[in-house]
């Protein structure tokens, strides 16, 4: 049988079938009494080995046929729950995952699945020698647990899209935003009173059409937050910690996009929180806390922007060592280093080259430090900071743009073409004497409210055509990024718009201070600029 | 020659898209070509290669433009109506390549496509798949591996 066109719906949905066995076994470990849980866990397995039986991978199958065993052991009272199984469990979807992704990478699936098949095996062989002393019991305890359904299926219809598709229509829709354009000046020079009612019904229309699309496009942010327990959980026991972690928020809506961009950047915050953040439970003890560390991952909408708050309560950052290693590793010098503010001590820790850890521990620190964070962050146009107090612990907050593909710009003219410069990373915009421009080591300096700030000529940097022209007044815009500033000389300003941010494809790639493009109501293209690359 | 392989198979005719640059014959495989477009407003990339000549809107999607006569290293000529832009994709994205007309899509015989000769003109062969002779006419068949190689840029000047 051909099972190619079913492969992608098989990967998706036993994805979504590992990820609801990761969550149900954690939640058992919570309530190794409830069978309903058991139950489900049960279905799951089920499904995925039938999935994986009508595909043809054998391993998985044999795999979950043992989990399938030993939770049927499990509900059937013949074994308890104990966290060496659930490891064993977890361990083998684990396994199955792996097999998964690699079906997914072109692979075969096939795994040596033995050695866990056969300590399943064994667990749920175990059972049988005790199974007549607790059968008795069995009866009356089935039917007093077992009870609550545990409602994790989402019942809502959905299909699945792919994302192109969602690109495509999106494009689409621009189109058709252009020529409503054309329509509008057509109607207003007309005067014809049908003509313009017309125009104003496919412009509310439109308006709706487009939040529908962008709505589209969000996701739950708990599709990355999901594998989170199960990380923590391991991270935890694997370095000898005890670690509660508490999600909130996790329905909070925000751009796919997004989404797959910021994962690894909070699996390092978590892996730095655990490994670097929470003591170890004696530490903890004697200091006076609670002996289990807690991290709270909170998400919440604020206006444009979602924000994502780690916080964890463990002994924050020791600002001494920070201090000491940002010198030693010449981040700063000394003498500056004793100027420094205690916000100003705390970003340094996400500067390049900078690592705290005293030696090189499998979790943190292999040389990929915050500061891969904070750019990752900054690339998506959001910012990240820091607070911490001494001896109670750290706290990230982390502010998202809600949506990548649609920014507010200020337009400018450059020579004969039109470029667009991000509001997030304006200032502000002035229009200058060029008296007032000042030379220092001969780079043109102005001078913004008793800053010196560096000016950059954009035609310039863009290689254009320079006109030496003597002009009175010159346009500029001031931007920045984190606190340094600098002045983009541009010839004119067009305005502040909302436009749709697009790539410039896969042929282009890491072009100069431009981070995209986006059409203009002509139907022409303007690009993008990317202040951050501007300023050192 | 992965070209000229993938037309060897056992598919007698082969349909090519036929177009001008200077006063030669160039054919693409019709499946690479997704399709030919009258010129349209370009707007310039900054900091690329000389032979791209910017982005346009090809409904909806921002596509990248090359002037083939400058990739091909031939002289560059002003644009005028006869001017198209043939549309061309490989698995990852698209491609618009400027040339001077575009004049045929037609069906050849495979086996009329030859490995190129020693010397083709001035073309750099790297780009060149292979030569089709049919009739009297003689097409270069060009090959898109080498065409559409991204353009990377990797230092960051000052600023």
């Amino acid at each position: 049988m051909d099972t190619t066109q079913y492969l992608e719906m098989f990967l998706d949905e036993s994805k979504e079938h590992i990820q609801a066995c990761n969550e149900l076994l954690l939640a058992l470990e919570k309530n190794p009494d409830d069978l309903a849980i058991v139950n489900e866990i049960f279905r799951s397995a089920h499904t995925l080995k039938g999935m994986s039986a009508a595909m043809g991978y054998e391993d998985i199958i044999k795999l979950t046929h043992e989990v399938e065993n030993v939770l049927d052991a499990i509900r059937n009272l013949r074994i308890n729950v104990t966290t060496e199984i659930l490891d064993m469990l977890l361990k083998a979807i684990d396994l199955s995952e792996e097999m998964v992704l690699e079906i997914e990478a072109g692979g075969t699936g096939a795994k040596d699945v033995s050695e866990i098949a056969n300590k399943l095996n064994r667990i749920e062989l175990d059972t049988f020698q005790k199974e007549e002393v607790i059968e008795d019991a069995v009866d009356e305890s089935t039917n007093i647990r077992g009870g609550r359904a545990l409602n994790v299926q989402n019942s809502n219809k959905t299909i699945r899209v792919n994302i192109d598709r969602l690109d495509t229509l999106m494009n689409l829709f621009e189109e058709l935003v252009i020529d409503r354009g054309r329509l509008q000046s057509i109607a207003d020079e007309l005067h014809n009173q049908d003509l313009n009612d017309t125009v104003e019904h496919i412009t509310r229309i439109t308006g709706d059409l487009q939040s529908v699309i962008l709505k589209m496009r969000m996701v739950p942010v708990e599709t990355v937050f999901n594998r989170f327990p199960k990380m923590v959980r391991q991270l935890a026991r694997d370095l000898g910690k005890d670690v509660n972690l508490e999600i909130t928020g996790a329905k909070t809506e925000l751009d796919r996009m997004v989404i797959d961009e910021i994962g690894d950047s909070l699996v390092h915050l978590i892996r730095n929180a655990i490994d670097h953040g929470i003591e170890s439970p004696g530490v903890r003890l004697t200091k006076g806390k609670l002996a289990e560390g807690s991290i709270s991952l909170r998400a919440y909408h604020s206006g444009n922007h979602v924000f994502i708050e780690l916080e964890d309560d463990g002994e924050g950052v020791n600002k001494e060592r920070v201090m000491k290693k940002a010198v030693e590793n010449g981040i700063v010098t000394e003498e500056l280093a004793s100027k420094l503010r205690k916000e100003q001590i705390l970003e340094l820790i996400m500067s390049p080259g900078f690592s705290t850890a005293e030696t090189i521990t499998d979790v943190s620190g292999r040389g990929v430090g915050l500061d891969v964070v904070k750019s990752k962050i900054e690339s998506l146009g959001g910012y990240i900071t820091i607070t911490s107090k001494d001896g109670q612990g750290t706290k990230f907050q982390i502010q998202l743009p809600l949506t990548l593909s649609i920014i507010t710009v200020m337009l400018v003219n450059l020579g004969e073409d039109i470029y667009a410069i991000p509001l997030t990373s304006i200032l502000e915009v002035a229009i200058i004497r060029t008296t007032d421009i000042m030379n220092a080591h001969n780079r043109k300096v102005i001078d913004v409210k008793g800053n010196i700030v560096p000016l950059v000529d954009l035609k310039e940097v863009f290689e254009m055509d320079t006109v030496d022209e003597k002009a009175e007044h010159q346009a500029i815009i001031i931007v920045r990024k984190g606190d340094k500033m600098a002045g983009l000389l541009v010839d004119s300003f067009i305005g502040q718009q909302e436009i749709v941010l697009k790539s410039l494809g896969n042929y282009l790639q890491n072009i100069f201070a431009i981070s995209g493009a986006t059409i203009l109501g002509t139907g022409k293209v303007a690009l993008v600029v990317d202040c951050n690359a501007l300023i050192k | 020659m992965t070209a000229t392989d993938s037309l060897n198979r056992n598919v007698e005719v082969q349909k090519i898209v036929v177009f001008r640059l200077e006063d030669k014959e160039y054919a693409l495989e019709v499946d690479v070509v997704e399709s030919i477009e009258r010129l349209m407003a370009i707007t310039k990339v900054p900091k690329t290669p000389s032979y791209v000549k910017g982005v346009v809107n090809l409904r909806g999607v921002v596509t990248p433009i090359i002037d083939l006569r400058e990739r091909l290293n031939l002289k560059v000529n002003p644009l005028d109506e006869e001017t198209r832009i043939i549309i061309v994709s490989n698995d990852e994205f698209d491609v618009g390549l400027i040339v001077d007309e575009a004049t045929d899509v037609i069906d050849i015989p495979i086996d009329s496509i030859k490995l190129q000769p020693e010397v083709v003109g001035s073309v750099e062969s790297e780009f060149i798949a292979g030569v089709a002779k049919v009739d009297k006419r003689l097409f270069v068949m060009l090959s898109l591996g080498k065409l559409l190689i991204p353009v990377k840029r990797v230092s960051i000047d000052e600023y």
